[in-house]
């Protein structure tokens, strides 16, 4: 069976641990590492015992040495456009970190560009694919939900926007994997306890694109009679734990964490001794792994990690049978049409429908509209980025007494 | 007992004649509100009216009250209760009874809930009663279990720390939907703003066999609410003091109700309440629960939890119904020109806070408080007056 070739481009930590994955599984060859920066790519390197011919530093160069099957794209997401689309113009298969792009306009390009060359764009949403994740999908498979009717998820308690673009987009990658198709989104976002203004449009921290929100819940109008809530809450301290998602279905319900999957055997839980016992369900690690603990946050191992490594199985898996990763580009895609139609959800106080037929930013759309130009610059770093947007927060509430929403269109009902 | 004798035995001077409005056969006596004013001291039942004879005697026999009319109108005129228990659960004759009790200058009216199906009847029912003076109680008698106060003394404690979200679910039964929405929504909408006070605005979604619900799915709806529809509902409400709440419903999700209640997210904790169960608040010391998790919800029990000072006075008696509550909160408010505690004003806004969620699927917007639509927005769905909606339906049909 063919052993595929994979290329690194980007040897930060996700670059290390895509690394990792592809050097782990039996079917992949991780056989070039490319980075800006050589003592990053050194430290990489020197871990896979990766050759010297193997460590690149231009990309180009990178993919017509080595001639890789698949080219994976693990950086910061402002990066993806761009790096999308050098890849793609060799025609190599590519797998992009999440989300796929930070507008919707770039995405439909890179797609474009993927189906003119005749190759495969996978997005790096491993959760969807993790082992607790295919626990839970076989119970739902068995039937054990019954009818699914609403799904919520949660992120892990980052600003609203950045824990959007940073988690959300694995929450609504996962909601999608039962809900099928999303039609239309509502959303409300909150900055300082006050509805979003033109004002709060910042550029998110890490390079995820443009956002507004500390507090921002969501809801998804799934085909079927499905409906979602997102939750996109800051919590003081931010909490892997709180990231999940739980189904309700008319039998009963599923519980998903990247540490477990259960199930409560009818619809409705109560906390009375009677209708509160979550089952745990059997979760098949891959060989070599173990169940992951729920204190387990450290992401800078040396080992790889369990879903990246089910993941790049995947992709092994669909490469074989000719057909695409189940977190392909299209997926990818929609799963950015949902993120941007939270946002301009929120901003619009309108209901969302998808697709989207304006593709451009919604926030930056938003503020042209205002008279405003591109937000300023933020500090990349989280913390850092969240210290800045406190002061502007606090600054901003110091100096203006502006009725809430102040800048926006009237959201009353029409008579 | 005359009314002398029973103003005497209460020691309060007053005495109270009560008369009841039921209509069998379109909404009867709705839960038993003709008897909420049976057995309190100063009160006595004077007359009934119900169109159908036979509910009619039935009523006078079980109430004691010595005369009884087929005509609403000619009773409270003859009358003159003090008191007007306004029973049917349907809410299309709402209005204009209450509009005759205003007329008849009756001092206090406890009506079924909700309120009306419109917010146009609303309003005639509270401006009716503003004018004439009349303390106006709604038969939201979840306001009187003090669970609920012991959960609003949790909240301001900080048990739960900040209180962020409130997820209200309606049984789910038959019912499933908009008439689940109007009949028991109500109920939990009305507590939703005892938890998080007024609300600035609104999301909606209305559907029927998984679809949005579009203008040729509206019909009549159950309980004379008018033109309605949908086996589905989902609303998001933003709370002025930052707090968001959220009701669905959908049909035949289990007949047990358990699901029928209240479940608040505070930023350390969860309390859970539900309705159909007694002595049914448990809380959860983390802002959410995973199974698998260390930690364990608790059954809370009562004597450890004083009620908050404003929690209405009757709320712990055990030896009244929670009509009964009612009923004498409803008194109390008249001798102490005070608004009932679960006053018209609240009564309308719950139905507002429904009304809105169909405003909202109707139109496709966030619609803000308060609706500046006050008809029925099923009956403009019905009408067309939709451009989202028709415009989904274009793009769901391609």
């Amino acid at each position: 069976m063919k052993t595929y070739r994979v290329a690194i481009l980007g040897c930060r930590a996700r670059g290390a641990a895509a690394a990792l994955a592809y050097h782990a599984h039996p079917r992949t060859e991780v056989v070039a590492l490319c980075d800006v920066v050589r003592q990053r790519i050194d430290a990489l390197g020197d871990a896979l015992g990766a050759s010297e011919a193997a460590r690149f530093t231009d990309l180009d160069e990178m993919i017509v040495r080595t001639r890789p099957d698949i080219v994976a794209i693990p950086v910061g997401t402002e990066f993806h456009y761009p790096l999308l689309k050098r890849v793609l113009a060799y025609g190599v298969n590519v797998e992009v970190e999440k989300p796929i792009c930070t507008s919707l306009d770039q995405a439909d390009e890179v797609l474009a560009l993927a189906k003119q060359k005749g190759v495969r764009v996978a997005v790096h949403h491993q959760r969807r694919v993790d082992p607790p994740m295919q626990a839970a999908w076989r119970a739902y498979q068995e039937g054990r939900v019954g009818q699914l009717r609403y799904i919520q998820g949660s992120d892990k308690g980052y600003y609203g926007g950045y824990g959007l673009m940073n988690i959300g987009t694995h929450v609504i990658n996962n909601m999608l994997k039962f809900g099928v198709r999303c039609h239309s989104v509502t959303a409300t976002a909150l900055t300082g306890g006050r509805l979003v203004t033109p004002d709060d449009v910042v550029p998110a921290a890490q390079g995820m694109g443009i956002v507004a929100g500390e507090h921002i819940t969501a809801t998804l109008q799934f085909e079927g009679n499905v409906t979602g809530t997102v939750l996109l809450h800051r919590f003081p301290k931010v909490d892997n734990t709180a990231n999940g998602m739980e189904l309700y279905g008319t039998e009963g319900r599923l519980i998903w964490r990247v540490f477990g999957a259960w199930w409560l055997p009818q619809p409705h839980f109560v906390p009375d001794g009677t209708h509160d016992h979550w089952e745990a369900l059997p979760v098949d690690y891959p060989p070599g792994f173990k169940r992951r603990a729920a204190s387990d946050t450290d992401e800078s191992k040396v080992q790889a990690d369990v879903d990246d490594y089910c993941f790049v199985d995947e992709y092994v898996n669909a490469l074989d049978e000719g057909r695409d990763h189940e977190c392909n580009g299209e997926e990818g895609r929609h799963v950015l049409e949902i993120l941007m139609g939270v946002l301009e959800a929120a901003a619009y106080g309108q209901r969302v429908e998808l697709p989207q037929t304006k593709r451009d930013h919604p926030l930056l759309r938003w503020r042209r509209e205002h008279g405003l130009a591109e937000p300023d610059q933020m500090p990349r770093p989280y913390k850092d980025w969240l210290d800045a947007e406190d002061a502007r927060v606090a600054d901003r509430a110091a100096i203006t007494t502006a009725p809430a929403n102040g800048a926006c269109q009237p959201v009353g009902a029409a008579r | 007992m005359t009314t002398n004798d029973t103003a005497r035995a209460n020691g309060s001077g007053k005495g109270y004649r009560v008369g009841v409005i039921g209509h069998t056969g379109r909404g009867n006596y709705g839960h038993s509100l003709d008897l909420a004013f049976q057995g309190l001291p100063g009160v006595e039942y004077a007359a009934v009216a119900d169109a159908d004879s036979t509910g009619r005697e039935a009523c006078a026999a079980r109430t004691g009250a010595p005369r009884s009319y087929a005509d609403y109108r000619e009773m409270v005129e003859r009358e003159r209760p003090d008191l007007v228990s306004i029973c049917p659960t349907f809410l299309d004759e709402h209005a204009d009874m209450v509009r005759a009790c205003a007329a008849a200058r009756v001092r206090g009216i406890f009506l079924e809930k909700p309120m009306a199906g419109t917010l146009t009847d609303c309003d005639a029912i509270v401006e009716a009663c503003a004018k004439a003076g009349i303390k106006l109680a709604v038969g939201h008698g979840r306001r009187f279990d003090p669970w609920i106060h012991r959960m609003r003394a949790l909240v301001a404690s900080g048990r739960i720390g900040k209180l962020h979200t409130i997820a209200a679910h309606g049984k789910g039964d038959r019912r499933g939907g908009t008439e689940d929405f109007m009949v028991l929504g109500s109920h939990l909408l009305d507590l939703l703003r005892l938890f998080a006070g007024d609300v600035e605005w609104a999301w909606g979604r209305i559907t029927r066999d998984g679809h949005d619900l579009l203008p040729a799915d509206v019909i009549e709806g159950a309980i004379g609410m008018g033109a309605s529809g949908g086996d589905g509902v989902v609303a998001h409400y933003a709370f002025r003091g930052g707090i968001a709440g959220t009701f669905e419903s959908r049909k035949n999700l289990g007949q047990d109700s358990l699901l029928f209640g209240l479940t608040l997210y505070g930023t350390d904790g969860i309390l859970s309440y539900r309705c159909a169960l007694d002595e049914s608040v448990y809380c959860y010391p983390k802002p959410w629960s995973a199974p698998g998790d260390d930690a364990e919800w608790e059954h809370l029990a009562s004597s450890v939890i004083a009620l908050p000072g404003d929690a209405p006075r009757t709320c712990e008696r055990s030896d009244l119904t929670r009509n009964q509550k009612q009923a004498v909160d409803l008194i109390a408010a008249l001798e102490e020109g005070r608004e009932p505690y679960a006053h018209g004003g609240d009564a309308r806004a719950s139905v507002e806070m429904i009304a809105a969620a169909a405003e909202s699927h109707r139109t496709g917007l966030r619609v803000s408080f308060p609706l500046a639509n006050r008809e029925n927005p099923f009956e403009r769905l019905r009408r067309g007056d939709t451009a989202p909606v028709e415009a989904r339906r274009e793009r769901l049909s391609v």
